[in-house]
């Protein structure tokens, strides 16, 4: 922590020195050397941006205006062709319906062109063939608009011209046939005159007219004619005059038409007579041909200006083409050429500049800085130059030092800790003996006391079969007795017969039954010596509950020990907490013990109450049998006396034998009792042992685990 | 509802003159015919007037070309919903919609050419044909060779009327001996439809020894054209220049200019100078003239150059007045 600070401290004086005495940093060089490559970069895209540029605008005149241009001179060349095709078909059109049809298609493709030219003007703004092109079309619409109305007027003209040449062929057939009739009749030179001037209209009336002509004078001719005609019908007979007359009407409406209208201007075109009917359908024949020529002629040109566009503006895109070829090559061998120039500096920038004096630096320094920390200080750190790879070998010259630092302090720090732990083993040597000492002379007290138990268990037992012996003794006396009495009670039936042998059998059962209170006494005093023992039990068990209390405390207090012994005292501890254990099991065993004795102590008062009954029992007995012997020397009359007498002996006699049962009962239970209480004094001499084995494991580990640190 | 009328009056004063006082808001615009802005015609005229005043101003015109007649409300209706204040309507035949139209929008400036609408939002801008055709008539007396010229109207009308007498008088005072020719193809409007009719009338007139020949009838003047080409007379174009339809055959177009219209419609609008009513423009407002192009330069002698000139400026000083029948 402490070399950190001062590491730090002076990296930052350095740096604040080192940054004053800089020329250039790392910094300003790398940026420097990316500068340039992003320098040569820049240079390259810009060129390649104003080369691609220059490919784009080519390429957008030719999408954007050259192929515009080509639809629309397609459209203008379609337009044109439609016109050249309906201007042919107008020409030669033989009947009304086909010229109406192809003057309908004519008009569709005059409002086609001047689409197309409409569109033509918006994009291929003013050239010299565009101009001429749209004074072709207003030539052509005009001239359409003339062709219309010739159109119309040759149709009607026709179609008035068939209808009166058929009227007059008709009033002419009429009127000569009248006239021939009455020829047939009586031939006069009148008839005949009139029939030369029916021919002579006729003849007027079915002769072509010229375009051009003044029709005023074939319509005066034929005015002349028809007012002979009239003359010289008025020299016919009446009959004949009249017959013709009507034709002659006829002939004469056909020929010089209705009186004209008084209204202004042109008037119908079919008005005026067949003369200037017919003048005015070879005029607008004449016009329809003419037109219909000129619009053939107006659709070539414009084909061939359309034509001539065409190729213009395909010529004009090969030319824009072949720009772009030869840009787009230029781009290419100019973005090679500016790559690999930009590939140049950037290696050499690379190699050159940042691989000599900036990788190679830092590959030494790194390598300078590998062996600090694989721990050889005598390093050698270059630190010449300004720049921050310099900066960082003057820092690690720092980190050198304080390296050096570091060593020393450390091997500061292993001398005091080697000697703090001679210290701490010494003291621990020291506490184990005297733990060894303390806990050594606990167990051996211990020990001893287990030992004095077993003894005292042993006599105890020995003590219990005696009594069981003396019990048995006893039953099988009383057994005897009352054997004796039932033979009492069938010989009372003898009785009298013999009260001496009574008598004296009498004085026999009182000192057996005295031998057996004194007997029984003899069992109260050894049960009275059982229970003495059974107390010095109790009492042997308490200090062995006192001592284990003890271990388990010194355990304890070793156990805190081996805490502030930390890491060295682990196994100490691992011990101690066996020992507390062992001290554990130990008290519980002697609380057992405890118990034990205090149920053979119980068992034994009762034997001693039972002991006492049978000996206040005997003592009755005696006293009964004297009374008995006593009253068979004095009455023999009260034999049934005696013999109920002898009945309540029996039955004295069984309840001695049930009691010494129980008396024999108890004594085989207090050996059992001393049997447990020997196993118990066993078992603590065994854990005692353990104990001892413990203690002592602990004491080796200690003084081994001193002897180690 | 007078009350509502009143202050929806008193509310567009307030605001236009609002807007005058502010920014003077201005967008110019161009109704075309259905025959387009390349015409070769009136629409091509104001279609070069327009891109004239947008380059000298640097005002853009916004340009509608409706379909068909049909479509014309509905182009008027998208010039002002685009925010027009000038519409421009090329020719007579906006009359009727724009009647019907320019009462509902009168915060927008209305400017309608060769046709008569009324309004207090609706300029009609007349053109005075009587003195460009006594031009025509000064150079046709000079290009006559017979001395006899025609003249094809398309119908009875002051305004056929007025090309007429105005191309008489030039060509009388120019040549007093000359005569002039008159037809008309109808007495109704069918007259400017029927080509045939104007052809059988040139034929005619040709056939009376005329060999310059005027028709002031719309399309059936085109049917006297080709006559006067295919057969030897000059013709001469009327309302624009249609010179370029039979080249070396053309005495002149008699134009009105429309370009010119157009500007002088702009600019009024863009000074704040717009006035209602009947405008008629002659030699002196530029507003009609005799083409002298390529198509005719070589027939145009240089006294006939000379002549018109003279012509020109008397009628511009006022020396000569045309007669204007109306």
């Amino acid at each position: 922590m402490a070399a950190t600070t001062i590491g730090s401290r002076q990296v930052s004086t350095i740096d604040g020195t080192g940054r004053r005495g800089r020329r250039l940093g790392l910094a300003a060089r790398l940026g420097l050397a990316f500068g340039a490559i992003i320098l040569a970069m820049t240079v390259i895209i810009g060129q390649s941006w104003l080369t691609y540029a220059r490919v784009d605008s080519t390429l957008n005149g030719i999408v954007g205006v050259t192929l515009p241009r080509l639809d629309t001179l397609d459209a203008l060349t379609r337009a044109a062709e439609g016109l050249a095709g309906t201007s042919m078909d107008a020409s030669i059109a033989a009947t009304h319906e086909e010229a109406q049809a192809t003057r309908k298609a004519l008009t569709q493709a005059e409002k086609a062109f001047n689409d197309a030219l409409r569109q033509a003007n918006a994009q291929l703004g003013q050239t010299a063939q565009l101009e001429e092109l749209r004074v072709l079309g207003g030539r052509f619409s005009a001239l359409l608009q003339v062709l219309n109305g010739a159109e119309d007027a040759r149709w009607r003209l026709r179609q008035a011209v068939a209808t009166q040449e058929q009227a007059a062929a008709e009033a002419d057939a009429h009127a000569q046939a009248a006239v021939m009739r009455a020829l047939g009749h009586a031939p006069t030179p009148a008839l005949l005159s009139t029939l030369a001037d029916l021919r002579a209209v006729a003849t007027l009336m079915a002769a072509p007219a010229a375009a051009g002509e003044d029709p005023a004078a074939a319509k005066a001719a034929l005015a002349d004619a028809l007012a002979h005609l009239r003359a010289t019908q008025a020299t016919l007979p009446a009959e004949t005059r009249a017959a013709i007359g009507s034709s002659l009407d006829t002939l004469t409406r056909v020929a010089l038409g209705n009186a004209a209208p008084a209204a202004p201007g042109f008037g119908d075109v079919t008005a005026g007579g067949l003369a200037v009917m017919k003048g005015r359908l070879a005029d607008a024949q004449d016009q329809s041909a003419r037109l219909l020529h000129q619009s053939a002629a107006i659709a070539a040109r414009v084909q061939k200006l359309g034509a001539e566009l065409g190729a213009e503006t395909q010529a004009e895109v090969r030319t824009q083409a072949r720009a772009l070829g030869d840009v787009a090559a230029f781009a290419r061998r100019l973005l090679v050429a500016s790559g690999l120039a930009g590939i140049a500096i950037a290696v050499s920038v690379a190699v050159f500049y940042v691989g000599r004096s900036i990788a190679g630096r830092v590959a030494n320094l790194s390598r300078g800085m590998l062996k600090l920390a694989g721990g050889d200080l005598d390093v050698e750190i270059d630190t010449r130059g300004s720049d921050e790879i310099a900066e960082m070998a003057r820092t690690v010259t720092v980190f050198r030092a304080n390296a050096v630092q570091v060593r020393q302090h450390e091997a500061q720090l292993a001398a005091e800790r080697r000697e703090a732990a001679e210290k701490r083993q010494a003291a621990m040597a020291a506490m184990a003996d005297g733990f060894e000492q303390s806990v050594g002379g606990i167990i051996a007290a211990l020990v001893d006391a287990a030992a004095q138990m077993t003894a005292l268990s042993q006599s105890m037992g020995h003590s219990a079969d005696a009594t069981a012996a003396q019990a048995n003794t006893v039953a099988q006396s009383s057994q005897a007795a009352s054997r004796n009495t039932q033979t009492v009670a069938g010989a009372t039936e003898q009785l009298s017969l013999s009260v001496r042998e009574i008598s004296g059998q009498l004085q026999q059962a009182i000192s057996i039954s005295q031998r057996a209170n004194e007997e029984a006494d003899g069992a109260a005093g050894m049960v009275e010596r059982l229970t003495g023992a059974a107390e010095r039990i109790g009492s042997v068990t308490r200090l062995i509950d006192d001592i284990a209390g003890q271990t388990n405390l010194l355990a304890l207090n070793a156990t805190i020990e081996a805490a502030r012994a930390a890491a060295a005292g682990k196994g100490f501890a691992v011990v101690a907490s066996e020992v507390k254990s062992l001290a554990g099991q130990t008290s519980k065993a002697t609380g057992d013990i405890a118990g034990e004795v205090a149920a053979v102590r119980g068992a034994v008062d009762a034997v001693v109450d039972s002991i006492r009954q049978i000996g206040g029992t005997i003592v009755q007995l005696s006293q009964v049998s004297s009374t008995i012997a006593a009253a068979v020397e004095q009455q023999n009359a009260a034999t049934a006396e005696i013999s109920r007498s002898i009945s309540e002996a029996a039955l004295g006699v069984e309840e001695v034998n049930s009691t010494i049962g129980q008396v024999h009962t108890a004594a085989l239970s207090t050996g059992e009792a001393a049997n447990q209480v020997r196993e118990g004094a066993q078992g603590l001499a065994d854990q005692a042992a353990r104990l001892n084995d413990a203690v002592r494991r602990f004491l080796d580990q200690v003084r081994a685990t001193e002897a180690a640190a | 509802m007078t009350r509502l009328v009143l202050i929806a009056f008193a509310g567009a004063f307030f605001a236009s003159s609002a807007c005058v006082a502010s920014a003077a808001p201005f967008k110019p615009c161009v109704v075309y015919t259905e025959a387009g802005k390349f015409d070769k015609s009136f629409n091509e005229m104001a279609y070069d007037g327009s891109q004239a005043f947008a380059q000298k101003t640097g005002v853009a015109v916004a340009e509608f070309e409706p379909s068909g007649e049909d479509a014309y409300p509905g182009a008027l209706q998208s010039a002002v919903s685009a925010g027009c204040t000038d519409v421009a309507l090329i020719g007579f035949r906006f009359q009727s919609a724009l009647a019907a139209f320019a009462p509902q929008h009168a915060d927008v400036r209305f400017t309608l050419f060769d046709g008569v609408v009324p309004g207090n939002n609706v300029a009609s801008v007349l053109f005075a044909e009587n003195e460009g055709s006594y031009l025509v008539g000064v150079a046709a007396a000079l290009a006559s060779k017979s001395g006899t010229v025609g003249f094809i109207g398309g119908m009875p009308a002051a305004v056929i009327e007025r090309f007429e007498k105005g191309y008489a008088q030039g060509v009388k005072d120019t040549r007093a001996d000359a005569t002039v020719l008159t037809g008309l193809v109808a007495a109704d409007p069918k007259g400017f439809s029927d080509p045939f009719a104007a052809s059988e009338i040139a034929r005619d007139m040709m056939r009376h020894g005329a060999d310059v020949l005027f028709p002031a009838a719309g399309v059936s003047g085109l049917g006297a054209l080709d006559i006067g080409n295919s057969t030897g007379a000059l013709g001469v174009g009327v309302d624009s220049n249609q010179n370029y339809l039979y080249p070396g055959r053309m005495l002149t177009s008699m134009v009105k200019r429309l370009d010119v219209a157009i500007d002088r419609a702009f600019d009024a609008g863009r000074q704040q100078t717009f006035k209602p009513g009947i405008t008629r423009l002659g030699l002196k407002e530029g507003g009609v003239d005799v083409v002298v192009d390529a198509d005719n330069r070589a027939v145009w002698t240089p006294a006939i150059v000379a002549a018109v000139a003279r012509a020109r400026q008397a009628i511009i000083s006022g020396q000569v007045k045309v007669a204007s029948p109306s």
